[in-house]
């Protein structure tokens, strides 16, 4: 080491002192920052891809609830059957069947523009038949059991929906009939009183998930999301990428072959890390399986944009170290030779000196240590004897003065130098960044802003210097969200979220906003750097499919979730300020009945403006939400009292209760309103909305337009009518309904001429349950077609039974309800029902009652048209309890009138009941009709009947309704 | 030599910067404990024992490959002594002492009910691996067996189909059994089917003379049984020494355990089951699975649905716990959500809506040596529906209602 020159060592123990050290730190601190950096990144990717996993879930959960909504309405019910029936008896050419799907066809499109979203609708029966579709391809009429498409995911979807009852969405692929156009099905079973009947699909372009597809929030310029199904042995993409054009539905590779993070998604698995993606690139990914689409997602960003932050870091540090290298070495290297040099000089005088030539002089120049000792050197030589020993002590001892001297310059420089370099390209980075940025001190005052933050706010650098970055703030961020900002920061360091700040000309705008609190090495916050960019459009796009989950596609008002989210807030904030919420459940009066006479589009068009009506009546901080078909609820949140309660009913009542001008027809319709309270009546969502359903029923029952508040008695009033309703869907099956039959007795004959059929239920433990409490349930549930029907079978068996045993001239009257009346294939009920009891139709006779048939009079003329034409009689019922016009009477093609009851009671005793009985004798002669009298129980109204010219007497003055086999010995022993 | 002694200063700071920060990341290891409550004593122990065993191969897994969160997982067992209280006790201990991290638990769906309110008021996690009735949900319970739409109404709608419309309907007197009736009439109305009677024994009955008459009388197409426990057992015996060998059988609740128990001489030859899982699935990860459960309990032992389920649930949880940076019960729970894995029965993954799983429904038929052989499959996961699609949830709530009050 001594060996080497002065200058060479200087260089080299400063190499060692000052560059190794300083490089290993650098080294350090890049790979730390490296690493956090790769975790956060990896951080982020995880929480888009469990976001964007949850949207598609949704997404497709609420179109199952649409393709389940559908199955339920009578209309598709009655198609699946009448449809089916037509196709098989006579063909897709047929006439019958080409009118009715054209009448469902528009009756949808014009009913249901929420179908309008989808390729096609489909309608399957319980065969595998395809009976409909919308957009009629090959393969309408086709079966999916046996036909050509028999192996197509339609196919596969009908098998599992129709053995799972169960909603569900079929795998993704090209569909043969479409064109192989790459479609999925939603599909639902259609069931009629609880029986398969069929299934509903709705054909889906996979276009409608690119909205999540689409959404890059987070992702940056290079991110994307891969999606890809398993198709056999290889990965079939399904969205579009990057690097290869037209991939979806085109591209496939063999599983072995596709990227790692797709094969373990497509095998379940839930990860992230740094990958090589199907291109080759280097990755950061997160990769998921999403069980409702099976297929694998993989949300992906190039490492060489993640990682950028540390790549420029550490080039900076390197040119840095190199720059601070070169230039050090240099100085040190000259440094040193500077040094070296006059002592050379020095050195060649003394050695001449030192062979004895004493004239010798060193050069004089400068006043430094150097030239101090050239001159001292020269004194010395001047008296070399006695200084002679000291010299070599002396120059060493400057030398080394030097030599410290020399290092603090250089480190000053290099220092300085290296400061200016780095600085130089963290001003550029920063000022040529795309994301707007602000710097502000530990105090949160604006220290820096750069051109992206100028163009996005209007400010310039001026107007924000020292300010407070709340200055942008929009006022419409919730406090709460800069809370937990804060304390985010102050516990990690960082934090990223949405907030909606202002320009400077004052309009509002959302921005994702990532803020890293910088923290010196003592750890005190020394500045905030927040980033931030406007993301306006990916919001509009993100809102508008949260609107879309968020509300009722009818109406547009909030829907049962929306609902129940805010009442959940409601609730907590009343439980917090001690108040009350009120949840009001209304329900529109006689809707059915406005729906199914004039159409779904009318109802539609009254619900939307119900809808309007409702907003109208509320305050702003109310809510209004529509839970399905015409069930609304209104909250009143904060509450001090119930005073406002009664108002809002009220004015709901008036506000429901004006006429409806609906396409230039008025309509009428009332609401029945059933009012529960939190906390009074429930403590938790759930309770207090069943109570105001309990309640709403409740005002139902008291004769509708009206309000009730709940009271728990309701509850279990409802728990029990629900407890009938359960008992009677499966008395049916039980067979514990059964027939009794009145007799009616001809009076010219006095011969038994026939019986009336009266339904009974013999309910296992609450004994015999009367009609009055039945019949209403099971007309308003729906019950009553099957019962019905069962009536009909059992009335026709019991005649036959009858007509066998000789008794041929006995007629069976058989009542039909409302429901069951307006029933669209009624008279094909009956005509099977005839065909196959074999009983002779004009020994049966239908009795209506006259409000039934005057409800809508033009109608009923056809019903009874068509029962007519299978040789069946018809009586009307309870007749003068109506408001019969006698120009319909006419036109009603009946045979019978049966007096009511109410009139034959008091036929003896009150003038104008026996006037109103002779008058309507009198006019049925004249229409050539019978004339049955009801409710007869004594021989004085016998006898007063019998002088009316009465033809027919039935009631207990004879008989009371019997069971099969005692009617028959009534009958047998009267017509003896 | 000088310029060495000026540079040790310089060099030391270099070295002890990366030392200090790898000593400060190298945290005491302390474990991650998990509860396992499950009857080791009393009359469910034969049946819950090898679930013990379930969680242990998972933990055993996860520890042999590094642990979780660089720390090594330890399980605390309990016996729940087949007592509803014993088992509310030992909750509120592994909770409220051991800090456990969450608890894999239960059997019969009268246990996971009695810890259901306890489980939610501490706000903590607990795993159910057992096939139930559904009708039910928790925010703090994840469901991992089947519920009816996954097991029991694709089953019935199979048997009708292949075995014929006559149903004559068997269960254990208890919630699970008259629930799985209600549902199993539900289908038998949709797809036309007779119920020729529904008969129910007390759980642990062995005396099957009069249902063996009535077999004998109506000839039924097809048994559909839900009898639970060692019932099952005493069934099958009086099925064989009738001779009724030719009688349809298919069981909900008899899994590879049970048939084991019935045993080769009361082989029933018309034996079908519905489940998620048979040790008999040929895929190469369930034959991996199979033989490494044999390996750690013995060569003779068999896997099956709630086996399975008990050992996909660990893995499940290991991962959420991997993703949430913490064995926090909250933080688990809700990373939970998202979750699926490759598991021996296919991939399982969780329902974010239900705290339920997504499940492949297999028919198999018994065999006489112990195994199903696999007749049928959705070859698709399902969707969990606690509450099935074709009645309106209120009006499950209502017959829940009744039921609870009629069941044991």
């Amino acid at each position: 080491m001594n060996a080497l020159p002065i200058s060479t060592r200087l260089l080299l123990s400063y190499l060692l002192v000052a560059v190794l050290p300083l490089s290993g730190l650098a080294m350090f601190y890049l790979n730390e920052f490296e690493s956090s950096l790769r975790t956060t990144v990896l951080d982020n990717m995880a929480i888009i891809a469990d976001k964007k996993s949850t949207e598609i879930d949704s997404y497709i959960f609420e179109r199952l609830s649409d393709v389940r909504q559908l199955t339920q309405r009578q209309n598709i019910i009655a198609a699946v059957n009448s449809l089916g029936s037509m196709l098989r008896k006579q063909g897709l050419n047929s006439p019958a069947y080409r009118a009715a799907a054209s009448e469902l066809r528009e009756n949808l499109q014009r009913n249901h523009t929420e179908i309008s979203n989808y390729y096609d609708l489909l309608l399957v029966d319980a065969a595998g038949n395809v009976v409909f579709t919308l957009a009629q391809e090959k393969d309408l009429g086709t079966n999916l059991h046996s036909g050509p498409y028999r192996t197509t995911e339609l196919a596969r979807g009908f098998d599992l929906v129709t053995q799972t009852l169960q909603a569900r969405l079929s795998r993704f692929a090209p569909y043969a009939p479409s064109n192989n156009r790459p479609s999925a099905f939603l599909m639902a079973p259609v069931l009629q009183h609880g029986a398969i009947i069929g299934a509903l699909a709705l054909q889906v372009d996979v276009s409608k998930l690119e909205a999540v597809v689409a959404d890059r929030i987070g992702l940056g310029r290079s991110g994307e999301t891969v999606l890809a199904q398993r198709d056999g042995d290889d990965a079939y993409y399904a969205a579009p990428l990057r690097h290869i054009p037209d991939a979806p539905f085109h591209y496939r590779v063999p599983m072995r072959n596709a990227a790692l993070p797709m094969q373990q998604a497509l095998a379940g698995a839930h990860e992230r890390g740094m990958i090589r993606d199907y291109a080759g690139f280097e990755c950061v990914a997160a990769w998921r399986f999403l069980p409702a689409l099976r297929w694998g997602m993989v949300v992906k960003i190039d490492a060489e944009e993640a990682l950028a932050p540390a790549t420029r870091l550490r080039h900076i540090t390197y040119i840095a170290l190199a720059i601070f290298l070169l230039l050090s070495g240099a100085m040190a290297y000259f440094l040193g030779r500077r040094l070296s040099r006059p002592i050379g000089a020095l050195t060649r005088v003394a050695e001449n000196i030192a062979t004895g030539d004493l004239t010798q002089r060193a050069p004089q120049g400068g006043s430094d240590e150097l030239g101090r000792l050239a001159h001292a050197f020269n004194r010395m030589t001047d008296a070399l004897s006695d200084a002679q020993h000291n010299l070599e002590a002396k120059v060493e001892s400057r030398t080394a003065e030097l030599d410290h001297i020399n290092q603090r310059l250089k480190a000053d420089i290099v220092a300085r130098k290296q400061a200016e370099a780095a600085l130089q390209l963290y001003a550029s980075v920063f000022e040529h960044s795309g994301e707007a940025i602000i710097i502000t001190d530990a105090r949160n005052s604006i220290i820096a802003t750069n051109k992206a933050f100028q163009q996005l706010t209007g400010y310039s650098q001026d107007e924000v210097m020292g300010q407070n970055p709340s200055m942008l703030s929009s006022g419409k961020t919730d406090a709460s969200v800069y809370q937990r900002m804060w304390d985010e920061l102050s516990r990690k360091g960082f934090w990223q979220g949405e907030l909606w700040d202002k320009r400077k000309d004052g309009r509002a705008y959302p921005k994702w906003l990532t803020i890293t609190a910088v923290r010196n090495e003592k750890n005190e916050v020394t500045n905030y750097i927040a980033s931030f960019s406007d993301i306006t459009e990916h919001k509009a796009a993100a809102d508008k499919i949260s609107h879309l989950a968020h509300h009722d596609t009818l109406t547009d008002l909030p829907n049962r979730l929306t609902l129940v989210e805010r009442l959940i807030q409601a609730i907590n904030s009343a439980q917090r300020n001690n108040k009350r919420v009120a949840v009001m459940f209304i329900d529109l009066d006689r809707f059915k009945t406005i729906n199914d006479t004039l159409g779904h589009h009318t109802g539609d068009m009254l619900l939307i403006q119900v809808a309007q009506r409702l907003k109208a009546c509320v305050r702003n901080s109310d809510i209004v939400a529509r839970l399905g078909g015409d069930e609304f609820v209104v909250a009143l949140p904060e509450l001090e009292n119930n005073a406002p309660i009664f108002e809002m009913a009220d004015k709901i009542l008036r506000a429901l209760g004006q006429p409806y001008s609906i396409e230039g027809s008025q309509l009428h319709s009332s609401p029945s309103i059933g009012i529960a309270m939190y906390p009074a009546d429930g403590a938790s969502v759930e309770e207090v909305m069943k109570h105001a359903d309990v309640a709403m029923y409740h005002a139902k029952s008291r004769g509708r337009n009206n309000y009730q508040f709940f009271e728990p008695a309701m509850n279990k009033a409802s728990m029990e009518r629900l407890a009938l309703e359960n008992d009677m869907r499966i008395a049916l099956d039980r067979e514990e309904f059964v027939l009794h039959y009145q007799p009616k007795i001809n009076i010219a004959s006095g011969r038994v001429s026939g019986v009336e059929a009266l339904v009974r239920w013999q309910h296992p433990k609450k004994g015999l349950v009367p009609p009055g409490m039945f019949i209403p349930i099971a007309e308003e549930t729906g019950l009553m077609l099957p019962l019905g029907e069962w009536v009909i079978r059992t009335a026709c068996r019991q005649l036959r039974l009858w007509q066998r045993q000789g008794m041929t001239d006995i007629q069976m009257s058989i009542n039909l309800s409302p429901r069951q009346f307006r029933q669209k294939d009624l008279a094909q009920i009956v005509s099977a029902i005839v065909v196959i009891e074999n009983v002779a139709p004009e020994m049966l006779e239908f009795e209506v009652t006259e409000s039934m048939a005057m409800d809508n009079p033009q109608e009923t003329i056809e019903t009874m048209r068509m029962l007519c034409s299978l040789g069946v009689k018809l009586a009307i019922d309870d007749f003068g309890t109506g408001y019969s016009s006698l120009s319909y009477l006419k036109r009603f093609p009946m045979n019978t009138l049966k007096l009511d009851r109410s009139f034959v009671k008091d036929i003896e005793t009150d003038p104008s009941d026996a006037a109103i009985c002779s008058a309507t004798i009198g006019l049925a002669h004249n229409l050539g009709l019978d004339v049955v009298a009801e409710g007869v129980e004594t021989v004085a109204q016998y006898e007063y009947l019998k002088e009316l010219g009465c033809d027919t007497i039935q009631g207990y003055y004879f008989s009371k309704p019997l069971p099969a086999k005692e009617a028959e010995s009534y009958i047998l022993a009267g017509n003896v | 030599m000088k310029l060495i002694r000026r540079l040790w200063s310089p060099l030391l700071i270099v070295l002890a910067v990366p030392l200090a920060s790898l000593l400060s990341q190298q945290q005491t290891a302390q474990p991650i404990r998990i509860g396992v409550l499950h009857s080791l004593s009393g009359t469910m122990a034969n049946d819950e024992r090898p679930l013990v065993d379930a969680v242990r191969l998972a933990v055993d897994e996860i520890n042999a490959a590094g642990g979780l969160l660089g720390r090594p997982v330890e399980m605390v067992v309990a016996d729940g002594r087949s007592d509803d209280r014993v088992f509310a006790a030992e909750a509120e201990r592994l909770i409220s002492e051991k800090k456990v991290s969450a608890l894999f638990a239960c059997w019969t769906s009268a246990c996971r009910k009695t810890l259901k309110p306890l489980v939610e008021k501490h706000n903590h996690l607990m795993f159910y691996p057992l096939q139930y009735e559904g009708l039910e949900q928790s925010p703090n319970i994840y469901y991992l067996g089947s519920i009816p739409n996954q097991q029991i109404i694709p089953g019935t709608r199979w048997a009708l189909d292949k075995l014929g419309k006559r149903i004559y309907l068997l269960g254990s007197d208890y919630i699970y059994p008259h629930t799985a009736n209600l549902i199993i009439r539900d289908m038998l109305k949709a797809n036309h089917g007779v119920v020729l009677a529904e008969r129910y024994r007390p759980l642990g009955d062995a005396d099957f003379g009069a249902i063996i008459n009535e077999l004998r009388r109506l000839k039924p197409d097809v048994v559909l049984n839900t009898l639970n426990g060692d019932s099952n057992t005493h069934f099958f015996r009086a099925l064989h020494q009738a001779g009724l060998g030719s009688v349809p059988v298919m069981s909900f609740s008899v899994d590879e355990v049970a048939l084991q128990a019935i045993g080769k001489d009361a082989f029933h030859p018309e034996h079908y089951a519905v489940w998620s899982y048979f040790q008999s699935i040929p895929d190469a990860a369930n034959q991996r699975f199979v033989a490494s459960f044999r390996t750690h309990f013995g060569a003779e032992r068999v896997t099956s649905d709630p086996i399975e389920a008990s050992y996909v649930g660990v893995r499940l949880w290991a991962q959420a716990v991997r993703d949430a940076g913490t064995e926090e019960a909250q933080a688990v729970n809700s990373a939970m959500l998202l979750q699926s894995i490759a598991a021996p029965s296919g991939i399982a993954a969780v329902d974010h809506a239900t705290r339920h799983m997504w499940k492949q429904v297999y028919i198999g038929k018994a065999q006489a040596d112990g195994q199903f052989e696999l007749l049928w499959s959705t070859h698709d996961t399902l969707r969990p529906v606690p509450f099935p699609d074709h009645r309106r949830t209120a009006e499950w709530q209502h017959l829940l209602d009744t039921q609870s009050g009629t069941g044991s």
